[in-house]
């Protein structure tokens, strides 16, 4: 499942950059818009990026299980004998595999273009390591209960963003204390937290909600 | 016997199945049971519910009274084991769009959980697409996207078959092919549920019909 995932987003390369390209466009035009003074950037640096990235996994969601619900091979996934949780957990690695990793990797440049210091950039990573899984796992589970809904975006974005916020605000507060030289490990375990709940309990809520949407087709 | 799995004979039943859609009853009082060497004919205009009804017996949709039951056990408490026996061919034929034919293929026998009573290529060459092994879904015709969806019933070693319209956007050599399949299924043992718009008569098959009425 998780191989054949890959696979296909492969062979879609343009539509899965689309949410990186948009994370990269998001942060570099913050020093366009506001100043490109070092002070300033240093201090909306984290916020920027966490915000960015969060909205660009908002916006990678739209296509999370829309194709297989299309086409019917959802159907074939929730009648084969597998658990459908499992086979719904390798579906959500590998969508992060395509949207978060990379997502990920690139932020430490970002964060140089943003003239956040090295052990703060550090803080940065990690952060987003332990939130943006959360941020994918979470949003399939909104996709999964409005997939058969007609204009399901807005009502998605509605229903996501709330769960959102507190990974929002450890992930940038964490990386903000970082840089004022204050602890920072309370928030880093905070998101750890959240990321193992999410890890345990998402996979099987998913399969259900599908479950659900499936059969009110 | 060729499933060894379940040994003996299998029975498919359901009790006063209902369901209804925006107030409007689609399905009432259906009530039917089916053993290994049947055939359950299910016909009915459009919007009569068949579809409906295939998608309740196969477990994805659940109807709002009545129980469905394999070998005596309702498909909610025997969930593993009936989706192991059941191979189910819907309108969607679940064919992605940038996997190759054979890519295809392999995923629906993976997904399957059991070992094949046929090699794909060999599949493959069953339903007269041995020279589209690497074209990708896109670029396949609608009934040539059918019939890959088709391979899974020479492939998976399920015993009951759930098939919606199997018939649609096939020439009329598959049809004769795939009649034949049907037979063979059955006469070895296996179950079939089915609708169709073709009046379809299967040769030396015991097989019951259900009308539905809208």
């Amino acid at each position: 499942m998780l191989f054949r995932d890959l696979q296909i987003a492969f062979r879609q390369r343009a539509e899965i950059m689309l949410p990186v390209i948009f994370f990269v466009v998001v942060v570099s035009l913050f020093p366009l818009a506001i100043s490109p003074d070092p002070d300033v950037l240093r201090s909306i640096g984290p916020g920027v990026i966490w915000v960015a990235a969060l909205l660009s996994i908002l916006l990678s969601l739209q296509s999370l299980f829309r194709s297989d619900f299309n086409d019917g091979s959802m159907e074939q996934i929730l009648l084969s004998p597998y658990p459908g949780s499992l086979l719904m957990l390798a579906r959500i690695v590998a969508q992060w595999c395509v949207t978060g990793l990379p997502l990920i990797i690139i932020s430490p440049l970002l964060g140089l273009l943003l003239h956040l210091e090295t052990h703060v950039n550090w803080i940065l990573f990690i952060s987003l390591l332990l939130g943006v899984p959360y941020l994918n796992m979470v949003g399939a589970i909104g996709v999964a209960l409005t997939i058969g809904l007609r204009q399901a975006g807005a009502l998605l974005s509605l229903l996501v963003l709330p769960l959102y916020v507190p990974v929002l605000i450890f992930g940038s507060n964490a990386v903000i204390s970082a840089a004022n030289d204050l602890p920072y490990n309370g928030q880093l375990l905070w998101l750890a937290a959240l990321l193992v709940m999410a890890t345990t309990l998402s996979p099987f809520v998913i399969s259900s909600a599908l479950r659900v949407s499936c059969s009110y087709r | 016997m060729i499933f060894p799995a379940s040994g003996d004979v299998s029975v498919l039943s359901t009790e006063n199945l209902s369901y209804e859609i925006n107030d409007k009853l689609i399905l009432q009082g259906i009530s039917f049971s089916i053993q290994s060497g049947q055939v359950l004919f299910i016909e009915g205009e459009n919007g009569s519910g068949k579809t409906t009804l295939l998608r309740i017996i196969s477990g994805l949709m659940q109807a709002d009274e009545g129980h469905i039951n394999w070998n005596g056990k309702t498909i909610e408490d025997e969930r593993i084991e009936y989706n192991q026996q059941l191979t189910y061919l819907g309108h969607s034929t679940g064919v992605k769009a940038e996997l190759s034919a054979l890519e295809n293929i392999n995923f629906f026998s993976a997904l399957s959980g059991l070992a094949q009573k046929e090699n794909p290529q060999a599949a493959m060459k069953r339903v007269g697409l041995d020279s589209y092994q690497n074209t990708l879904g896109r670029h396949l015709s609608y009934g040539q996207q059918r019939r890959i969806a088709l391979t899974r019933l020479m492939m998976e070693p399920s015993q009951l078959w759930i098939l919606d319209e199997p018939f649609a956007g096939l020439d009329k050599k598959m049809i004769h092919d795939l009649q034949s399949l049907f037979v063979k299924h059955v006469n070895e043992g296996g179950l079939l549920v089915l609708t169709s718009h073709q009046h379809i008569e299967l040769d030396r098959v015991e097989t019951l019909r259900i009308k539905l009425e809208q």
